[in-house]
């Protein structure tokens, strides 16, 4: 029989390393405890939704990044396999029963709850957790208070709620934050904006529309940004949670700073331009062809070409108008609207001041764009892309 | 910030090696100004290296790229590779290699026609069996456990990390890599502290360009990039959008996080305005059209970039490039071949284009990849393993030939330490790096500063192991 290995299954043959250490970056296991080939052995007989066995596309009615992948019981390892701490899955389980079982035996490891807590306070929060506040989190992982462990509600909300986070300790600590992935820079115009309402809102809303304009259904978050939603280009998703920015201010405090290794010098430029026609109206509307609008992948897919842009035949734009304030008749009204919106009330009277110039014209005449530049120039300030 | 200490749980060999990299840090500068003196009277304006090192993220099949040929050896070779064996004969034959005064033959991938050419035109040369080693092994000490070894063999990240820093006791909390340390140490005397970064990096965040004293700047397949508008061309409103915003830039932030955003952010504005007006210049007539976008665009801009060392003033550059999707678990045969032939056209490509600028006896191009990977199938394709074939190609490179020592192929034998057929490494990324540092102007001396654990396999005052290097 042909025995496979899913992605599922190469991940954690990847992550689970068998030197032996125990720490907040990797949930290692004693060498003599931990068989990587009966764990790939259990997620053996997965296959992509919408390909062979081969792995060549049979359903191309579309992506298929959504769906979960497909047993195909037959290519399932039927044999008993032997799992960390002791247990065991009995033979001849079917292929998702076998996932649960090693899903359940896997988070039982005690190094899960720091582990995981960890790295859901460096998404969420901040990517400098003191020890304390990773253990307060796992503490609830381990327990919601009902003597249930794993309830991941009860843990975000532990950290979201945490003093650590709660506190006013973060206004003057310079040693807080973390600074927020791409695509959570583009999401946050497309929801400032309402970029869901059509340009010439002619149609019906689109469902699930932030999901066309953050995946590579847009045109080239991954080159502009390294970030296309479910186009990770490896097991190990974009960054490393300890990642030190080299050469940084942070590196010499020895301060993670994961996103921060997809801000390599050319994506802090490209991210900019990207943002800034995000929320910039096409101009000229570009022509449908074939009656649907197409973008030129040409720069990030290997294979030049033209796709269609899955929205066919429809445009979508940023909505300035969101503001709800005249940039020029009342600046400051203005400047208070994009600190709530854009800056959480957290914008730094230094950076009020060089918009409020702006504003003023003087760097410039502006004319009309004089909204439009003050709120660019925002987003790609440091008080919007850090997140405090 | 206690948290970060507490967790390295750092060995005592890590604690050592971290040392032994805080005094290096110390002496850089001591290094540099004593650098300049010799730098200055080593050359006059066409004394310019430039190190491209290609990397083959995932784990590159390299025992189905070199071949051994001869009758035995094939023969070991198809026994243990099985299903993945590729054939001497027929449709998709392998393509017969005669390295320079060496008794036995070898054979290329079908699909590496261009490098199978250069091999035979005298200018590229394999690397046999290298990997990570800390110290030299052989499968008796690694059997009887009385070598240190790498931390984290087999895996994806760890192993890349370590083919960078050439560092592998360290493991995740290596800093620097080799690259990023001979820029420690070469880049103010050769380039001048105001010219753009030694580094160039056509895939973003890299270890292997990561210094003591900066990182790599980073370009696209058509250069770098610079503000939208922020240039003379561009309508008054982008004019002054980008003056506004380097004036948000240009303000001091107490918050780390900010402040590393915002010098960022001016470092890549202020490289493009150096880099832009070189490269601009530059027109290539070699075409890189038929390979891959991403990978041929990125050779052109090291071509282009190298082409434009004058007007960038630099002297010494170090590119890094990285092509993916090496990690054939699955259908390698097909995969592993579509892949070879793409390295292979871009390969042959880039050494037109560097032949047409006339740059071919200052440019050397390696490759690394995270691991070899198992000689065993696994029905379809070979697992994760450790030592495998590199190659170099350049007019600085002894050509035709294949350094350190390939292995024999026979499952449970010599170099086979077993799960699968996985090879432990007969040369170190140690010795390999060693040769293209030295070459690239590294004072044997310093050598250690650039690879900390070089003396544990040789002496750098003496002769170079591989001799990969002309004179």
């Amino acid at each position: 029989m042909v025995v496979r290995r899913s992605m599922l299954a190469q991940y954690i043959h990847c992550n689970y390393s068998t030197s032996g250490k125990c720490d907040y970056f990797q949930v290692t296991l004693r060498k003599s405890d931990f068989h990587p080939k009966e764990l790939a052995r259990v997620y053996t007989g997965l296959g992509l939704y919408g390909r062979d066995w081969d792995g060549d596309r049979v359903d191309h009615s579309g992506w298929h990044h959504e769906p979960s992948l497909v047993p195909t019981e037959p290519y399932h390892d039927p044999g008993k396999k032997r799992l960390p701490r002791g247990e065991i899955l009995p033979a001849g389980q079917l292929t998702l029963d076998d996932i649960r079982g090693v899903t359940a035996a896997l988070a039982k490891h005690p190094n899960v709850a720091p582990f995981l807590s960890f790295r859901l306070i460096q998404h969420l929060v901040t990517s400098n957790p003191s020890k304390d506040y990773v253990r307060r989190v796992a503490e609830v992982f381990e327990d919601n208070g009902d003597g249930i462990r794993g309830d991941l509600g009860a843990t975000v909300r532990a950290i979201l709620l945490d003093p650590a986070a709660r506190g006013t300790g973060y206004l003057t600590d310079p040693k807080w934050g973390k600074l927020r992935e791409p695509i959570q820079r583009l999401s946050q115009l497309v929801r400032v904006f309402d970029a869901g309402r059509e340009f010439d809102a002619s149609g019906p809303p689109i469902e699930n529309f932030e999901f066309y304009w953050l995946t590579d259904r847009s045109p080239n978050p991954t080159t502009d940004f390294r970030q296309g939603l479910f186009r990770a280009p490896s097991v190990f998703s974009f960054f490393q949670p300890g990642h030190i920015p080299a050469g940084s201010v942070l590196a010499e405090k020895a301060l993670y700073g994961p996103e921060f290794q997809i801000l390599d010098p050319l994506a802090a430029v490209t991210s900019v331009n990207r943002l800034w026609s995000s929320v910039e109206p096409p101009n000229p509307l570009p022509a449908p062809r074939d009656g649907i609008w197409v973008v030129d992948p040409m720069l990030d897919r290997d294979q030049p070409g033209l796709h269609p842009f899955p929205v066919g035949g429809r445009w979508f734009q940023c909505h300035l108008d969101e503001i709800g304030v005249d940039a020029l008749a009342d600046p400051e009204k203005f400047l208070d609207r994009l600190n709530l919106l854009l800056a959480h009330g957290q914008m730094r009277a230094s950076t009020r001041t060089q918009l409020r110039r702006l504003l003023a014209g003087e760097f410039g005449d502006l004319g009309d764009k004089a909204g439009l530049v003050a709120i660019q120039v925002a987003i790609a300030s440091p008080d919007v892309a850090i997140l405090r | 910030m206690e948290f970060t200490k507490t967790t390295q749980n750092l060995s005592r060999r890590v604690l050592l090696q971290t040392g032994t990299v805080s005094a290096v840090s110390t002496m850089l500068g001591l290094r540099a100004l004593g650098q300049v003196a010799g730098a200055a009277t080593s050359g006059g304006e066409d004394d310019y290296k430039a190190l491209v090192f290609v990397f083959l993220a995932g784990g590159n099949d390299s025992f189905n790229l070199l071949v051994p040929g001869g009758a035995e050896t094939y023969e070991e070779y198809r026994t243990s590779r099985g299903s993945l064996a590729l054939p001497m004969e027929g449709e998709g034959a392998l393509l017969p290699i005669q390295p320079d005064g060496d008794n036995e033959t070898y054979a290329l991938h079908p699909s590496a026609r261009e490098l199978a050419d250069l091999f035979r035109d005298g200018e590229l040369s394999f690397v046999a069996n290298v990997g990570t080693l800390i110290e030299p092994s052989n499968s008796e000490q690694y059997r009887a456990g009385t070598v240190e070894l790498p931390s984290s063999l087999y895996s994806h990240n760890d192993q890349a990390i370590q083919w960078q820093t050439s560092q592998p006791g360290l493991g995740g909390s290596a800093r620097t890599g080799w690259a990023g340390r001979m820029a420690d140490l070469l880049h103010s005397s050769y380039n001048g502290e105001d010219a753009v970064s030694m580094g160039i990096s056509v895939s973003g965040t890299n270890l292997l360009q990561s210094g003591s004293n900066g990182v790599a700047y980073s370009i696209g397949p058509h250069g770098s990039v610079g503000l939208d508008g922020d240039g003379s061309a561009a309508p008054s409103w982008k004019q002054v959008r980008a003056k506004a915003l380097r004036s948000v830039l240009e303000q001091d932030y107490d918050n780390l996080f900010e402040q590393a955003f915002v010098d960022r952010t001016r470092f890549s504005l202020d490289q493009h305005e150096k880099f832009s007006q070189g490269f601009s210049k530059v027109e290539l007539g070699t075409s890189f059209g038929p390979v891959g976008h991403r990978w041929g665009g990125s050779l052109e801009a090291v071509a282009k970039t190298i082409a434009a060392h004058r007007d960038l003033g630099m002297r010494r550059q170090t590119f890094f490039v990285q092509l993916g999707d090496w990690d054939h678990h699955n259908n390698l045969l097909r995969d592993h071949g579509a892949h070879i032939g793409n390295l292979s056209r871009g390969i042959g490509q880039f050494w037109k284009a560097i032949k047409e600028i006339g740059m071919a006896e200052q440019v050397v191009l390696s490759t690394g990849s995270d691991f070899g990977r198992g000689l065993s199938s696994n029905g379809r394709g070979s697992d994760h393993g450790w030592g495998g074939n590199q190659f170099v190609v350049g007019g600085p490179v002894r050509g035709r030939r294949i350094f350190g020592t390939y292995p024999r192929l026979r499952l449970g034998e010599g170099q086979d330490i077993g799960d699968r057929g996985r090879l432990l490494p007969s040369t170190s990324t140690d010795e390999y790096f060693a040769e293209l540092a030295l070459w690239f102007g590294v004072p044997p001396g310093d050598l250690p500063l650039v690879l900390p654990n070089v003396r544990n396999f040789f002496d750098p005052a003496g002769s170079p192991p591989l001799g990969i290097m002309k004179g």
